[in-house]
């Protein structure tokens, strides 16, 4: 089991570049300060316990997929343009214990990262003395980690796919404006093209499936639709409406068939 | 089973053609040097052993194993050094050995490989901090990691001071008497010439030749120079124009040497010319009639003789027995920079 000494190396190594610990401190600041604001309001008479939910959904909706892209685009264009892959590639590895390896071993610092993040952020709430919905908290941390695994596999294709970290760069920041930020808009946009630049009368049957196709959006749809009703009401999150199938048949794609496109395209070219 | 076999190996990038058409046996057990100027095709070779480049066509196998559906099989019984290596940026020298260590599923002991390519007096540094040279000799260690069947090197002397180099030199005297084969490219040649059994020649993507440096050279005609410092008495007065007489200057009789064909035009002028002072023999006539012999100059004392190898030491019993007395003499073989010249300008 090659690829899992190389999930070591990468775990170890940002462990030993501090890039773990200095994203684990942003994590906890960040979700602590939510937690604070959230059970200072509480304690103030505002607010009921889903907001919480609200609050630390709406910063990791957007910090999640960074800090998932940030931490992976690199692993391997990096090392295939300085030249740490031709040493890494003379030990007994296969390029898809490399693909794998990096995967695995990011992911998992950016679960880490996330939980512990959530769990600063829960202890901060409860050691002021408000309370935490256990549920939905669960829930919300199950769907974060999908989240990250989704952009995480997509940073580690485009860092098997490209040979210049510039590129990769490229690549993920537009990965990211695409999907995390401009993607509510594309459905809708797309309908107005096809329509002959109008709006038309009546929303496409598709473009609840296209909205989808943001692992966002399938995230969100999948926390909204799992959550208690009551819970789902007083979250004002919508979802994409495709229902829970579609939106797992979509992270599944974005979770196995990216990387092994990116390994694919890796294997076939020259380092 | 040899160590490598290429066969019908092409790489294209585009409209150029990296290689064009390896086949080359690398047995087991055997010092390989693969040297060529730059931009022949020796790294892009060595990439393609090791899976790192495809080849466009031709099969690669190493140590039996097929490179292109095996790699990991070859890896493991091979030890690289790659070109244009970068260390890994987190770890310290020793963490790099442990690595090759736990990777390969061997048993060295890190600080004797360390010991070994002397680098442990920087073994707990950050390897990215380590000048070229030491990077070379850090990735030495680990290529070593596990006893391999293969050493493959590519250029392993860059970047590395003499004693580097000397120390290059022994690891991999050592290593092929442990029975191992090695197999690496330069372009330094008097490097390969000290270690190398068989040496193959690339030039612009093909392989003029693989041969023993001796075979090379007997290849190429081979010939050496030879110079002669014969006795001032013996080879008469050496440069005319302190010649008394100031009458028999420029031209006497039966030394004239611009037979030889490189000769230079100056040398008739400083033949024996004082004929008060009676040479036994004249040392280019002499010389000049010996079988293997290509040219001679005479610069002053000294004889400059162009020859085959085998002649050089006729030449010296020759102008010994035409009692002429030898003071001195030095030899030079064509070196192997000569050789590779004539191989790869296509002179021959």
């Amino acid at each position: 089991m090659s690829w899992t000494r190389i999930a070591q190396k990468e775990i170890g190594d940002l462990r030993r570049n501090r890039q773990l610990y200095g994203m684990g401190v942003l994590f906890a600041a960040m979700f602590g300060l939510l937690g604070y604001v959230h059970a200072n309001s509480v304690n103030d008479g505002f607010g009921s316990p889903n907001e919480l939910i609200m609050l630390i959904g709406m910063l990791g909706m957007y910090i999640v997929p960074a800090v998932a892209l940030m931490l992976s685009y690199e692993s391997i264009v990096k090392r295939r343009h300085n030249g740490q892959l031709e040493l890494l590639l003379g030990f007994p590895h296969h390029r898809r214990d490399v693909v794998l390896g990096g995967y695995v071993g990011r992911f998992l610092v950016v679960a880490a990262v996330i939980v512990g993040g959530l769990w600063v952020c829960g202890m901060v709430v409860v050691l002021m003395g408000a309370a935490v919905p256990g549920a939905a908290y669960m829930t919300f941390l199950f769907v974060s980690l999908v989240l990250a695994l989704a952009y995480t596999a997509a940073g580690i294709a485009i860092s098997a796919s490209v040979r210049s970290p510039s590129w990769a760069s490229v690549t993920t920041f537009s990965v990211y404006l695409m999907f995390v930020l401009a993607w509510r808009i594309v459905p809708s946009g797309l309908a107005y093209l096809l329509n002959g630049f109008e709006r038309p009368a009546t929303s496409p049957w598709w473009t609840e499936y296209v909205m989808t196709l943001s692992p966002n959006l399938a995230v969100e749809e999948i926390f909204v639709r799992t959550l208690p009703e009551s819970t789902a009401e007083s979250i004002a999150l919508a979802g994409s409406g495709s229902g829970v199938e579609f939106a797992v048949i979509v992270l599944l794609a974005w979770i196995v068939l990216l990387p092994l496109a990116g390994y694919l395209r890796f294997d076939r070219t020259d380092l | 089973m040899a160590a490598i076999q290429l066969s019908g190996v092409t790489k294209t990038y585009g409209d150029v053609a990296a290689l064009r058409g390896i086949d080359l046996t690398v047995e087991r057990g055997e010092v390989f040097g693969f040297l060529g100027p730059n931009g022949a095709g020796k790294s892009t070779t060595i990439d393609i052993l090791l899976r790192y480049t495809h080849p466009t066509d031709g099969r690669v196998e190493v140590l039996g194993h097929d490179v292109a559906t095996d790699p990991v099989a070859v890896r493991r019984e091979t030890g690289v050094l790659p070109e244009g290596f970068a260390p890994f940026e987190t770890m310290t020298g020793r963490q790099h050995v442990e690595y090759a260590i736990e990777a390969n599923a061997a048993d060295d002991d890190p600080d004797e490989l360390l010991e070994r390519v002397d680098v442990a007096h920087a073994a707990d540094r950050l390897a990215t901090g380590y000048s070229k040279g030491m990077a070379q000799r850090l990735t030495l260690a680990t290529a070593l990691v596990g006893e391999p069947d293969l050493l493959i090197l590519d250029e392993p002397s860059t970047g590395l001071d003499p004693h580097g180099v000397r120390t290059m030199r022994e690891i991999v005297r050592e290593e092929c008497d442990r029975g191992a084969t090695v197999f690496f490219s330069s372009h330094i040649l008097e490097q390969v010439e000290a270690v190398a059994d068989r040496v193959g020649i690339l030039s612009d993507g093909q392989l003029l030749t693989v041969d023993t440096i001796d075979g090379l050279r007997d290849g190429v005609g081979a010939t050496g120079e030879l110079t002669v410092t014969l006795e001032p008495d013996a080879a008469g007065p050496t440069e005319s124009t302190g010649s008394p007489g100031g009458t028999a200057t420029a031209t006497a009789p039966g030394s004239r040497s611009e037979a030889a064909g490189s000769s230079t035009r100056g040398s008739d002028q400083r033949a024996p010319a004082n004929p008060s002072q009676r040479s036994v023999a004249d040392p280019v006539a002499v010389v000049e009639a010996i079988d293997g012999v290509e040219a001679v100059r005479r610069h002053g004392d000294e004889l400059i003789v162009t020859c085959r190898r085998e002649a050089k030491l006729g030449v010296l019993d020759e102008l010994r027995d035409a009692g002429l007395a030898i003071h001195d003499f030095t030899t030079e073989e064509t070196s192997l920079e000569d050789l590779f010249v004539s191989y790869t300008e296509g002179e021959r």
